[in-house]
Parts: C-alpha cells; structure tokens; sequence
C-alpha cells in the first residue's frame, strides 16, 4: 500500500486535472486517443454509409491486431458481414463469386490504428487484381 | 467543450435514484450510513432500471426509448418515495432535520483519522476514475468488441432482439453474451438524448469503482472492525488492476460490475442477521449477475447454495427456533426467485440467437474431456496464471501478500462466515479453471482472463484476507481498543458510525 496508494493518487490526480483543462469536442477526444487519421476514415466512412446500411468486412491487417473490432465498433450500428482476410483473395473472379448480390460496400481494416479504406464493390475487386499483379511482378 | 462531468453525473444518478428509491423497501439497506446505502442503491438501480428493459424489451417488446427509459426508472423511485412517506406517516411524526455534524464528530463517525484518511484517498481515486471516464472515449479491448458494440446495435434497432443478433450472416463477437450493461448504457444514452461517441456511458462503468469499494467496506467491517474496513477498501482502490486493468474502472467490461452484483449480494446473504428482505434484495444482484455476463449464471448459484448453508447459523431477526427450516425457505426463496426469473430471461433471449464468434463451453465440455483434463492441463496454464498475479504493476504485490496473510490468520478460517466467504472468493478462479481445462488453447484463455477472474472474486476475497489480517493484528496487539474488535461474532450494530 505504501507504493500502490500514493501511485494511485498520483494518477487520479492528474486524471482530474486532464479533466478540468480539457476544452475539446467529442470528435477532437476521439483523434487524441484514436488517432487523427483513424478518426477522419471513420468520419468519411460514416458520412458514405447511412446508418441502416451494411458492409463487407474484409481484414487487412495482422491477425489478432483489433483492427477489425474497432473499425466495427466505430461503424456501427451500421452492420457488417465477414467477407475474409484480404490477402486470401487471389483474383477478382474468385471473389465476383462469393460477394453478397445485395451489398455495394466493402470495408478494409488494418492493424490497430491505422485508417480503414471504404470502397465500391467494383473498386474492391479491381483492388484485389491489382494486389494480385503486384504481388506476381514482386515475384 | 470541457468534460462532460454534469453529464456523467447525470447517467448515473439515471440509475442511483431509482436504486436509492428501492433500498427504502428494504430495512437492512435502509438502516446503512448514506455512502453505503447509495452504494447498494446504485446497484439495485441498475439491476431494476437496466434488467426491467431487458425484460420488457424481450418479452413484451417495448422500445428502448427514452419515455420507456424515463418510465422504467421512474417506478422504483416513486415505490421508495411512497414508501417512505407512509413510513413516516405511520411513524405519526413529522421528519426532523438532521444536525450538521462537526469535522470531530465525522472523522469520529468514519472510524477515526485513519479511517476518514483511507475514505479521502479512496475518494480521491474514484474522482480520478469518473475524470478519466468523462475525458476519453472507450480504449479497451473486449469493451469495443462486444459490450460497447452490441449497445449500439441494440440502440439503433430499439430493443434487445436487434436483426443483427437474431441473423446468423451478420458478424457479432459473443452474440449470446448477456446485455444487462450494454442495455444500461442505452438507458443512459436514450435518456439525455446523447451522441452515440458521448462518454456517458463510461460514468455508468466508473460509478461502480466506488459501490465496489463500499461493499467491500461493508462486509469488512462486519468481519474485521472499521479501521481495518477502510484499510481494506483503500487497498482495493489502489491495486492498480482495479483501476486500469482489462476489466477494471477505467475500462467497459463487464467484470467490475459482476464483481459487485456477486459480492454485494454475498455481504446481504452471509450477514450477521439475514432477514427475508435482504435475501430478496440480495436475489435482485445476484439476477444482474447472472445478466451481466455468462459466469454469472454459476456465480449466482453458488451464492444461493452458500446463502442457504449460512441459514442455520445465523438465526435472523423474527426467526422462531421452532420453525428455523421454514424461515430459511423463505429467505432461500426470495433470493432464488428472481434468479430464477432472470435465467428464463436470459434462455428465452438467447434462444432466437444463433451462436458465432464465440467459444461453445457446452460443446467443449463435451469434446474436450473436463476429466482428467483438469488435473493434468494445467501444465499448460498455471505458469501463465502465476506470471499475471505476479505482475506489479497490475497487482502492486497483493498475490504476494494474500498466501501470507491467509497462513499466518488462518485462526480466523473457523468462523463458519469466513468459511464461507472463501469459498465464494474461489467461485470464479474455478470457473476459470475449468474453462481453461476445456479450452483447446489454455495458455491464451489464461492470459487474456485470468486476472477478470480474479477481480470478480474481489468482495468475498478481500472480506477474507482482513479477516484474516485481524487475527493476525489481535494476536500481535491484543489491544481492546483496537477497531477490530468488532469482529464476526458482533453484530453489526454495536460498532459505531462509518462510511
């Protein structure tokens, strides 16, 4: 108790103060935790897809990173499907076959922190050829 | 704009006014000291305001909107004025205002100038907590994974059988898990109107730090004197993972608010003097618990079973020694009903559900073999286990005082109470030792929840170790003016004043 309270007491302290000095909005705290650029994708992302819609969700990022659970969060209530990690799609024609016939959008997340991509389906599987052709020039 | 601290305020008193209403229907809360009562209130409050939305939401289908909100939380405070009044009236006097007491006579009433300067401290760290809570938007893992998402799911489809739950295609972390918070943060969110990134919803998780704390107090005190209560809840309050950790104040778990539904209800079960009332309000937390997250369920039903064995021993005001069996039954099924209630709730709900994203325990515990498994899997997870618990910065050194503490007060193990409040502390390391048994990968099940666990069981846990730690005093000191001589076998009236 000897370290652990006053350690304590220390960080409420300065929560308080942090408190008390904060003159900002909620969209200026959520760019101070989350991260500007994180937060301006979320924002345009928002303003694309009206709260009833839905999208595909596809997973860019490391596994286990939460780059997708905060990009859900931050969308919903907005709904989302899991489409499958980015790097498992080898060809537009294999993935034409498996989107959803309802669904326009399609967002990519990344690692935590890092800004998701909102894009048309079409735009989606263009994408996908051309991370295909980069990946087999690269080779 | 600064903080919203006026609106955190708000958010919580949306469910500590009803839940201050309804300790009014209950005696033994009544009678509490005002910091002690409020706690106690705050939890009922969200038991009655947020599990009656669940409730009517699922079984009646009422819309998760403000009037509902409003009209839900509404009800219980009215009941407690009422009652009040004809309490009053019935008392046939007019209600006297109460004396402003002294700074002496406080410090006096809080247990001494050691006591009052562990409530300051613990006072000062709950105001950091609500700071941080109203500066900063949710920054948790499991929070912005499925609690937080699945409120605003179930806020923008206005009830808690959302399309997005009941439909198998859309992607859902835990989609059977218990909404009883995320229902709290809609209440608070749909009653002032808020935007859906507001930090209200933070304040309802943080004001549960301080009803924690109080609880702990409370069934301290009964088993440990004042000084050493006040003593035991300020090192509650500073073991940092209460505070910052996965699961703690800071954070939007549901693990800090089981911890207090199980263990308020433990201190009203277990007491010197359990009375028909107290099992009743204890049965109200202990069907939040088994809302608020799925070991609750198990949690719940050990605490019936310990409440039940503790019948016989504890006597109970109004209890005639020619029908002892009759009044336990009683008390036992006032506290079981609404369990009973809640886990039809919580069946019916998850019914319409389909599971995905999520561990299947019955179906594991079917694959996997619980036995041997859970003597000979945990090779695999203990190690983990041990390296949490000896992590300073998460637990500034209490898993390496508790073994001491406990060997060297073990004296203080014969009281039946204490007995039983240790084996309600080793309720949810249990539940996770058989998860982790199961699990296919313990190893990580460990890392990511074990010290959620080990915070669920911080009430009866704590209660034990000052317990044990006032033996431990009394044998050193044997000094009769020493706050810990209130102990256990005492009732709870004779020690004076407190938070």
């Amino acid at each position: 108790m000897a370290v652990a309270v006053p350690w304590a007491l220390l960080h409420a302290g300065r929560e308080v103060v942090r408190a008390a000095g904060a003159h900002e909005s909620l969209d200026e705290a959520r760019a101070r935790v989350d991260g500007l650029e994180y937060t301006r994708a979320i924002d345009s992302i928002r303003e694309e897809l009206p709260a009833g819609e839905a999208y595909l969700l596809v997973i860019g990022g490391k596994p286990n990173s939460g780059g997708d659970y905060w990009v859900r969060y931050d969308l919903a209530p907005r709904r989302a499907i899991y489409f499958g990690r980015l790097d498992e799609f080898s060809s537009s024609t294999e993935a034409r076959h498996e989107l959803p016939a309802n669904l326009r959008h399609v967002v990519v997340t990344f690692d935590s922190g890092e800004p998701p991509r909102l894009y048309e389906r079409y735009r989606f599987l263009q994408e996908i050829d051309r991370r295909a052709r980069e990946g087999s020039s690269d080779r | 704009m600064t903080a919203d601290l006026a609106g955190g305020a708000d958010a919580i008193a949306l469910f500590a006014v009803p839940g201050y209403g309804l300790t009014e229907l209950f005696p033994a809360l009544r009678r509490q000291p005002l910091p002690r009562r409020a706690a106690y209130g705050y939890l009922l409050g969200v038991a009655a305001v947020a599990g009656s939305l669940y409730g009517l939401s699922h079984t009646c289908g009422v819309a998760l909107r403000a009037p509902a909100v409003w009209a839900t939380a509404s009800v219980p405070a009215l009941a407690g004025l009422a009652a009040r009044l004809l309490r009053r009236r019935r008392a046939g006097r007019a209600p006297r205002p109460r004396a402003l007491a002294g700074l002496p006579s406080m410090v006096r009433s809080l247990g001494g100038p050691l006591a009052a300067a562990c409530a300051l401290a613990a006072a000062a760290i709950c105001l950091g907590v609500f700071a941080e809570a109203m500066t900063n938007p949710p920054h948790d893992w499991d929070g912005r994974m499925t609690w937080c998402t699945q409120a605003r799911y179930v806020r923008a489809a206005g009830t808690v059988d959302a399309d997005v739950l009941l439909e198998e295609r859309w992607s859902v972390t835990h989609p059977q898990y218990p909404l009883l918070l995320p229902v709290a943060q809609v209440a608070a969110l749909e009653a002032f109107g808020a935007d859906p990134d507001s930090h209200l919803p933070r304040a309802v998780y943080a004001a549960f730090l301080p009803a924690l704390l109080l609880v702990v107090y409370d069934g301290t005190r009964r088993a440990a004197g004042p000084t050493a209560a006040a003593l035991a809840a300020l090192a509650t309050a500073a073991a940092p993972f209460f505070v910052r950790g996965e699961g703690g104040a800071e954070s939007t778990y549901s693990d800090l608010p089981l911890a207090c539904f199980y263990g308020a209800a433990l201190v009203l079960l277990l007491g010197p003097r359990p009375r028909a009332e107290s099992s009743l309000a204890a049965g109200l937390l202990l069907a939040a618990a088994v809302l608020t997250k799925n070991e609750g369920t198990a949690l719940a039903c050990l605490a019936l079973v310990l409440g039940w064995r503790a019948r016989g021993s504890a006597g109970g005001a109004g209890a005639s020694h020619r029908r002892p069996f009759r009044t336990g039954a009683w008390r036992f099924a006032a506290a079981a009903a609404p369990v009973v209630l809640a886990l039809a709730l919580l069946a019916s709900w998850r019914a319409g559900i389909p599971n995905r994203e999520d561990e299947s325990y019955p179906h594991l515990v079917h694959t996997a073999s619980l036995w041997p498994g859970i003597v000979t899997s945990p090779l695999a997870f203990v190690p983990v286990m041990i390296d949490k618990m000896n992590r300073f910065r998460h637990w500034a050194g209490l898993w390496w005082m508790a073994p001491a503490a406990l060997l060297a007060g073990r004296r203080a193990l014969r009281h039946p109470r204490l007995r039983r409040y240790l084996a309600a502390a080793a309720g949810p390391p249990a539940i996770a030792w058989a998860a982790y048994s199961v699990h296919p990968l313990p190893a990580f099940l460990a890392a990511v929840t074990w010290e959620r666990f080990l915070l669920q069981a911080a009430v009866p846990l704590t209660i034990v170790l000052a317990g044990a730690l006032a033996e431990v005093w009394r044998s050193l000191l044997p000094d009769p003016s020493y706050g810990g001589k209130a102990v256990l076998s005492s009732p709870p009236q004779k020690v004076p004043g407190g938070l």
